[in-house]
């Protein structure tokens, strides 16, 4: 059995903010994710890169919340990426068309490096 | 009740009972004295006569030359022996009333009898003639009989006998008489004076037994007049205080139940919090009172109502340690105040419990018209509380309950509008059987599907899903709906419908949210499909011969980017539908239906089932599909919306 409980960790690195997901994100963790990614996001041109390694789920509204994100940051010559993304991830993105709008990286160096 | 002797009585005949016991052992005891001494003095005085009769023989044996002559013995008895005269006719005599006089052996030698007829035997045996003198007194003890030898020396020979009346057992009688009447007058005295004296001393103690027959009868108002100064005056006077007392805690029962009724049948809020206030305020008679509650968090509190005057400043701090504690706060006044004895606490802070847990308190103010409250109020106050808690609860729950009801009824309402929002039947395309369903995983579900028959044999087929769930995502679908239904009327190109709902939709929908769907449109005749696809899953085909196609065509879901992002990557597929070609549709609450070990269905599942049931007619195919789904998920409740759709060209 999968976790339930959600784990957000926030780190700054070289200037990153390093978002560690562990857990699923879904209607019983939307919450949690919102409240601890949104004063990252949220400041103008900020850098973040989430590191979803242990991301299990994802769901519809915390993808819409990761465009939303993304799309402010761009604005303020900030910048989102995802790295480690797994399978099911991918092609949740991928179904959105969203691998070509997100920026996305296998390791967590790439991510890092892409700032 | 029960009968018999009541206790005081019971105690007089026991008294009564013990004095006639004592005064019958002490009569009986003078009495056998009495009688002894009587026997003592008459053995004394017929001795003396049967002396006198063996000193008279004596002389007259031996005057008579030592014989017995009958006749002037017969002289001598009948007229001078023991008899004294004095002067007139006084005289004393103790003259025997029969005298017989024997030989040693046996043989009478003389008899005498006080009324002339002696009748002594004339033989007698020798051996009952004794030696020594014998005193026999006969049982109704009237006479005594003495003999003895007439001259213990054996100088005179013979016996005497003497007979002589006695008054003993006459007077024995009459004094036992006399003693048994007093005994019996001084027991029925004793006793007459036992019941009057008692029934007096009493008094008092009969006094308080009524009374508490009266007050055990509901006669509260009854009191008890004793002003002696001893042990009865002390119980009467507690006994007053203690129904005093009894009539003034019912009295304010009897409110607290009225209270508690009146508090207990209140379930608005706000009316419930007046009538608390009231509660506390009318039974505590205060200043002022108010009322706090928790806030719906449980970090703050409110107050919530006042009664009187306004709340004082420093009672935030008594009402936060109430609540933190869970114990009541009693301001009290200093010891040095006057009156200090009548009670200390002048004001109070108390919790309001539910279950353990404090939901708010009471702070009551000091009282209108008295120094303190005394602790019988402070611990009827706090009863009160008890009852207060309960009260606020019961009536949280059922607002809780009331508000779960109004917004189970309005999902209900908005359940069946979104089911009159979905086709309840399939269009009937000419060559094709068409089905579908979706089954919301909450009330209101975010999935949409729909079939729109257009001019020229044209048919649109749609499914999609609202990102999230419940209300929002519902009324994001009508939305779709209507969006869709109004472009399909004057455009026929699925991806131009698809572009016109995502300009509307992406200016007006919330920006974390986003539909992704599949548009198909049939040209009936032609057997022609064209397919859009807005981050929807694929779609997918099953050949008659159980072949399986994927068809994909590029493009991200309505809302998500912006317009020009949307329309930039938007991309349609065709496909010509060959003789027993099915069409699935599906949203994601098929192919992420999860089992019990959190695993999920998945595509590889769907197209395995999609083809197993391929020759069924598309009805049952889906609910055989459904069927196959619940199967896998097993118990675990459904967790998104379930749509699904298939199209099949007849074979």
């Amino acid at each position: 059995m999968g976790k339930y409980e959600l784990d957000v960790q926030v780190n700054a690195e070289s200037g990153v903010q390093l978002v560690e997901l562990d857990g699923p994100v879904d209607s019983a963790t939307i919450e949690v994710f919102k409240a601890r990614l949104d004063p990252v996001c949220n400041q103008p041109g900020a850098k973040v890169l989430l590191d979803c390694q242990q991301l299990t789920y994802l769901n519809s509204r915390a993808i819409g919340l990761l465009v939303t994100y993304h799309r402010r940051l761009l604005q303020t010559h900030g910048r989102l990426a995802l790295c480690r993304l797994n399978t099911k991830l991918v092609r949740s993105l991928d179904l959105l068309q969203l691998g070509k709008t997100l920026f996305t990286y296998e390791t967590r160096e790439d991510g890092l490096e892409s700032f | 009740m029960p009968t018999g002797l009541k206790f005081i009585h019971k105690i007089i005949l026991l008294m009564v009972g013990c004095i006639t016991f004592t005064g019958a052992i002490i009569a009986v005891t003078f009495a056998a004295r009495f009688r002894a001494e009587l026997i003592r003095q008459e053995e004394g005085s017929s001795f003396t006569v049967y002396q006198a009769a063996a000193n008279y023989l004596t002389g007259h044996y031996f005057s008579k030359n030592e014989h017995f002559v009958p006749r002037s013995l017969g002289y001598v008895f009948s007229n001078r022996f023991l008899v004294a005269e004095g002067e007139g006719s006084f005289s004393v005599t103790h003259r025997p009333a029969r005298v017989a006089l024997y030989q040693p052996d046996g043989s009478l030698i003389y008899a005498y009898s006080i009324d002339g007829k002696p009748d002594a035997p004339t033989n007698v045996p020798p051996s009952s003639l004794s030696s020594n003198v014998a005193v026999v007194f006969n049982d109704p003890l009237d006479r005594i009989v003495v003999s003895g030898p007439i001259d213990p020396f054996g100088a005179v020979p013979g016996f005497v006998t003497i007979d002589l009346p006695t008054d003993i057992g006459v007077r024995l009688r009459a004094l036992y008489r006399t003693a048994a009447v007093m005994l019996c007058g001084g027991t029925l005295l004793a006793t007459l004076l036992g019941f009057l004296l008692t029934r007096r001393f009493l008094a008092p103690v009969q006094a308080l037994t009524d009374a508490a027959r009266r007050v055990h009868a509901g006669d509260y108002s009854f009191r008890i007049h004793h002003a002696a100064n001893d042990e009865i005056g002390l119980l009467t006077s507690t006994f007053n205080e203690m129904v005093s007392s009894w009539v003034r805690r019912l009295s304010l029962m009897h409110r607290i139940q009225e209270w508690t009724l009146k508090v207990g049948n209140e379930f608005d809020r706000h009316r419930l919090y007046a009538r608390l206030l009231d509660m506390f305020h009318n039974v505590a008679s205060s200043q002022m009172c108010a009322l706090f509650l928790r806030t719906e968090g449980g970090r703050d509190i409110d107050p919530v109502a006042v009664r009187g005057e306004e709340i004082p400043p420093d009672v935030t701090a008594p009402v936060r340690f109430a609540l933190e504690k869970n114990e009541p706060v009693l301001m009290e006044r200093a010891s040095t105040e006057a009156g200090a004895s009548l009670g200390r606490v002048k004001s109070m802070v108390l919790p309001l419990v539910s279950g353990d847990r404090p939901i708010g308190a009471v702070y009551i103010g000091p009282p209108d018209g008295a120094p303190a409250y005394d602790d019988e109020m402070v611990a009827t106050l706090q009863t009160l509380a008890q009852h207060a808690g309960i009260a606020v609860e019961n009536a949280r729950l059922l607002n809780e309950v009331a508000e779960k009801r109004r917004i189970e009824q309005e999902m209900g309402w908005a359940r069946d509008i979104q089911r009159t929002l979905l086709p309840n039947q399939a269009v009937a395309i000419p060559g094709y059987s068409l089905h579908g369903f979706s089954l919301p995983a909450t009330e209101v579900g975010g999935d949409y599907f729909d079939y729109l028959a257009r001019e020229g044999g044209r048919f649109h087929i749609i499914v999609s899903d609202v990102s999230g769930k419940g209300v929002a995502a519902g009324l994001i679908m009508s939305v779709l709906r209507s969006l869709v239904h109004t472009y399909s009327e004057f455009t026929e190109a699925p991806q131009d419908i698809l572009r016109h709902v995502n300009r509307v939709l992406t200016r007006d929908l919330d920006e974390y949210m986003f539909i992704t769907a599949n548009m198909l449109t049939l040209q009936a005749d032609t057997h022609l499909l064209r397919i859009a696809r807005a981050g929807h899953e694929p779609v997918l085909i099953i050949g008659a011969d159980g072949t399986v196609q994927w068809i994909k065509p590029t493009g991200t879901a309505l809302g998500l980017l912006d317009v020009g992002s949307f329309e930039a990557n938007f991309e349609i597929a065709e496909y010509r539908m060959k003789p027993g070609d099915t069409v699935v549709l599906y949203t994601d609450g098929i192919t992420e239906a999860q089992d019990v070990e959190g695993a999920e269905y998945g595509l590889d599942r769907l197209v395995e089932d999609a083809a197993a049931l391929r020759n069924l007619p598309v009805a049952a195919m889906l609910e055989g599909l459904l069927e196959r789904v619940r199967r896998f998920a097993s118990d675990r409740a459904q967790l998104d919306d379930i749509t699904l759709v298939a199209l099949r060209r007849d074979p």
